[in-house]
Parts: C-alpha cells; structure tokens; sequence
C-alpha cells in the first residue's frame, strides 16, 4: 500500500516535472537552444504567483494562468530582444552563445532574488492547502491532483497544437529545416518568439501550479533546472509526449526511492537514469530528431 | 518580371559571385546552366533572400527586393524549389503540402491546388499519409514541386530537379513543367543537364565560378561551338 501511495505520489509531483520540460524540449526541438534558465525561470514565475496572489487574494488557479500569461511575454520579449540577435550572430546549427546567456540569467536570476528579496522561504496558505483526497487507505494532497490533471492536460492539448494547428505545422517546418521553412512564407523569428514564449509560459505554468504545496526559495532553480534535462533527455529531445512520460518517470522514481532509501539517494537514482540513458538510449524513450 | 543586376554575392570572405546578371520575362522558361559550383544556388537564392547581397540589384515586377525579408518574398509569388528536395521528413506528404499553402493568401486556394498537384502527380495521392523521408528521390521530387504550387508561384525557380532521378522519370518532371508553364507560371530552371533543358527552354544563361559567360535563345546555346564542348561533348 505504502508503495502504492508512493507511486501515485511520484506520478502526481511528475505532472509538473513534465510542464516544466516539455518547454524545455520545445524550445530545444525548434531552435536547438539548451535554455539553462528554465528552473530560475520557474523560481520567478513562483514569486510573481506569490506576488499575485498576494494582491489580489484571488483563486490559486487563476493566479497559475495569470502567471502563465505574464511568462509568455517574459519568453517573447527575452528571444525577440536578445536571444534573436545572438542567433543571427552564430552560425551554428546549436549556439553555444545563447547557452551562455542562459546560464548567466539563470544566475543573474538567483542572485538577484537572494539579493532584494533575501533567502526565506515563502510559501502561500490557499483554500486548497491541506485539503486531501482520500481513496480507501491511500490520500492525496488536493492541490498535487488539481497540478497532475492541469498539467496532463495541458501537455496533450500542447501537443495537438503542435501537430494539428497551422502555427504548430509551421513549427514543426521550422524544427526540420528552418531555410526551407523561411523558403515558404514562414517567418523564422516569429515562429522562435512563440516557441520560446510559449516554453517560458509552461513555466509560469507550473509555478502557478506548484505554488499551493511548494516553498519557493531563491536556490530552487538548479534543481529544478536539472530535473527537467533529466526528463527531456529520458523522454527524447524536441518530444512533447515523451516529455510528458520522462516526467511521471522521474516523479515516481523520487517517490518510491524515497520510500525504500532516503530523498537524497533517489535522487542519485535519478541522475543514474540518467547516466544510463544518455549511454544506451541517447535519443530518449520516444526520441527522434525532429520535435513533435 | 525579374532582372537579376550584376549582383555580388559574399560567404564570409568567400566572393561566390563576382557580378551576375540576368533577365526573365513573364511566361518565360528561362535556363541557368553551368557546372558544379558556378553559382548557380547562389543566384537563385539571392533571389529568394537567403544570401547576403554586397552590390548590384534585384528587380521583381519593377520593383527592388533586395533588401526584402525572404519570407515576404513568397508572399510576392516567388517561390523555389530548392537542390536536393529537401522536404520536411518527418512529416507526411499531406502535411508537407499543407506548409506549403501556410500564407494567409495561399491558404485560401488550399483545395484547388492540393487537387491540381493531385491530378498532376496521382502517385502522391496515394502516398499522402505516408512520411516525406520514405518516397523515392522521383516521387521526392514530385512533392517538393507540388508543396511550391501549394504556394501559388508566379515565379518558380527549380534548383536541379533531374539530379540523380532516372532518365524517364527527368522527362516525366521536365514535361510537367513546361505543363506548369503552361498555366502562366514563370519558370526559372537551374540545371546541369544541358539538352534536356533547352529543350523545354526559351532562352539560356551559362555562369562559370561566378561569371556570367554566355546567353542565347536556347537554339543558339545548342548550336555555339564552346557550349557544345564543355557542355555536351560533342
Ligand atoms: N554556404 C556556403 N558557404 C560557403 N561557400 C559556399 C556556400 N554555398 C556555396 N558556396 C560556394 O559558392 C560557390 C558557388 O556555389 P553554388 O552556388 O552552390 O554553386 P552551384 O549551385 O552552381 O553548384 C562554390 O564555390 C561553393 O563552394
Ligand atoms: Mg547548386
């Protein structure tokens, strides 16, 4: 029962896992650009849900779609202002400049926090703080159920977007052969902007989503920055479902290791999943070359 | 229509093109021949906006494209057919067409056009659920042509479309695009196989590492002496 309980724990935490990755295989299946920010980005979104929440005492969930809009334009205006022009100064198919960039914000991000709001944790009190479901013996955190389906579906609607829509064909063009999309009326730079925003946005998402039952601190992006390449390269990079899939993997893998090791060791079982799929199965479990 | 200006184009510090020019008339087949690495991708694609132009001029219906973003380009109806097919793999013949009718305009013509390149290449209907990556090099080739009519060229400018496709299948491609032509669409066509296209063609331009060396109705090109030994061996 206790590995039960674990398990669908995993699954539940996973769902957010995958929101947060499966941004991070968009924006790397389109622009082939690692976006080393991803878990400060989370950490942000996670003080402007706070920060929302605070102001206007509105309900949680909406306060996550807020966020998500706000990040949107956050991913917008960072690839049209900067990322776009160090991309149009490198010729390379995968830029090491914009990794840079990336991982300088995500310190840049960090320190700054730590800097003006300092190094307490906050976390918020909402009406569904503390609510459980319960399912005989087993009991789940009501918020962590309301986070697995928003973010299970989310994904699911993300990827028929991707491959149904108009802007997501265009995408997918894009992903392939950007020349050649370029070759047919699509312009690169904005199929980048929505990419990007749109990856940055299921961040917001997620801090939205995480901030009813997690303490957000400014040292949490690194760890979630790690979870989510874990996952991208577990389910296959540029793969939306199987980002989807790395995440419940990694989620369930942390639970049920917790429960028969510590916190710390399931962790070192993450990283050795890792380790053994970069060695075995380097396109991931879902993986190709192309998003989708 | 288009009036290629003794233009000069740059990679990196490599001139590939030292000053072309060229001429093409509404309804024209026009011919750019010459061997590997003339210059001949480079021109088309100073044309379609994906080089960095460093002097001369592209005249399109009157008016300088030369600094114009390429994607607005094919919104002017130029629209090519690019060396090696290069479709989008990983997906499906369908979908490969339906990006090429991604523009607003082109979107509105969607089911006539897809039904055209149907009636014109009947083997792509049946293979429009299949991927990209898996036809053979003709039936690549028959998409990639089909995914520019998607676009409505007014001008079609096809980079080697006979490269490496067996000689029943080049004339099957060449006599679709004189039919191509024959529905008031410009043509450009870039080829190495010289008699086969002057065959199809009104007029010729042979360019040599990034020169222009000779012009000519494509009887003249057929008939001058140096053309027929460098290019036909005769
Ligand atoms: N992307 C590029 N970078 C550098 N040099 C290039 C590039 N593309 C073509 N070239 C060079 O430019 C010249 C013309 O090439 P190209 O236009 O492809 O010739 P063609 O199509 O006639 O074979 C060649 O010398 C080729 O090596
Ligand atoms: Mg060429």
């Amino acid at each position: 029962m206790m590995v039960l309980q674990s398990f669908i724990d995993g699954l539940l935490i996973g769902g957010v896992y995958a929101t947060i990755s499966v941004g991070l295989s968009l924006a790397f299946g389109v622009m082939r650009i690692i976006n080393w920010a991803q878990g400060e980005l989370l950490m942000i979104s996670m003080y402007i849900a706070y920060a929302i929440f605070m102001a206007l005492g509105v309900d949680p969930y909406l306060v996550m779609v807020l966020t998500a809009v706000i990040m949107f334009g956050v991913g917008y205006l960072l690839q049209n202002s900067i990322i776009s022009n160090l991309l149009a100064r490198e010729t390379a198919r995968e830029p090491i400049s914009v990794l840079l960039f990336t991982s300088g914000l995500g310190m840049f991000l960090s320190n700054g926090v730590l800097a003006v709001i300092g190094a307490n944790p906050l976390s918020v009190i909402t009406q569904y703080s503390g609510k459980m479901i319960v399912i005989g013996n087993l009991y789940f955190s009501l918020p962590r159920v309301i986070s697995f389906f928003i973010a299970v579906v989310v994904t699911i609607l993300l990827y028929f977007f991707i491959q149904r829509s108009e802007m997501g064909r265009a995408i997918r063009a894009t992903s392939q052969n950007r020349q050649v999309a370029t070759l047919m009326g699509i312009n690169q730079k904005k199929i980048y902007n929505i990419a990007f925003a749109i990856s940055i946005a299921l961040v917001g998402m997620s801090g939205g989503l995480l901030l009813p039952y997690y303490t957000v601190s400014y040292s949490i992006g690194t760890t979630f920055s790690f979870k989510a390449f874990v996952v991208v390269v577990l389910g296959g990079k540029g793969s939306i479902l199987g980002a989807l899939i790395g995440g419940l993997i990694v989620g369930v893998i942390e639970r049920v290791g917790a429960l028969f090791f510590s916190e710390t060791v399931a962790q070192m079982f993450v990283f050795l999943i890792f380790i053994i799929v970069l060695l075995f199965k380097p396109n991931g479990l879902l993986g190709e070359k192309d998003l989708q | 229509m288009l009036k290629i200006d003794n233009i000069v184009v740059n990679y990196g510090n490599f001139e590939a093109l030292h000053g072309i020019s060229l001429e093409i008339g509404d309804g024209e087949i026009v011919a750019l021949l010459g061997g590997n690495g003339a210059g001949k991708t480079t021109t088309i694609n100073s044309v379609s906006g994906m080089t960095h132009v460093v002097s001369g001029d592209i005249i399109y219906n009157g008016q300088s494209i030369k600094d114009m973003p390429s994607f607005d380009r094919v919104k002017q109806g130029i629209i090519q057919v690019p060396e090696g097919r290069k479709l989008f793999p990983s997906m499906t013949v369908y979908e490969n067409l339906l990006v090429g009718s991604y523009l607003p305009e082109t979107r509105k013509h969607r089911e006539e056009n897809l039904e055209m390149c149907y009636e014109i290449f009947p083997k792509l209907k049946e293979r429009r659920n299949q991927l990209a990556g898996s036809l053979s090099g003709g039936e690549q080739q028959m998409c990639a042509i089909s995914r520019a009519l998607m676009s409505c060229p007014k001008l079609l400018m096809l980079d080697e479309p006979s490269l490496g496709l067996a000689p029943v299948v080049v004339d099957m491609i060449f006599d679709t695009i004189v039919r191509i032509n024959k529905l008031g669409v410009t043509i450009l066509l870039v080829e190495q196989n010289v008699l086969a296209t002057l065959d199809i063609a009104n007029r010729g331009y042979v360019i040599e590492v990034g020169n222009n060396v000779m012009n000519g109705s494509a009887e003249e090109l057929l008939n001058n002496d140096d053309m027929r030994k460098a290019y036909l061996g005769i």
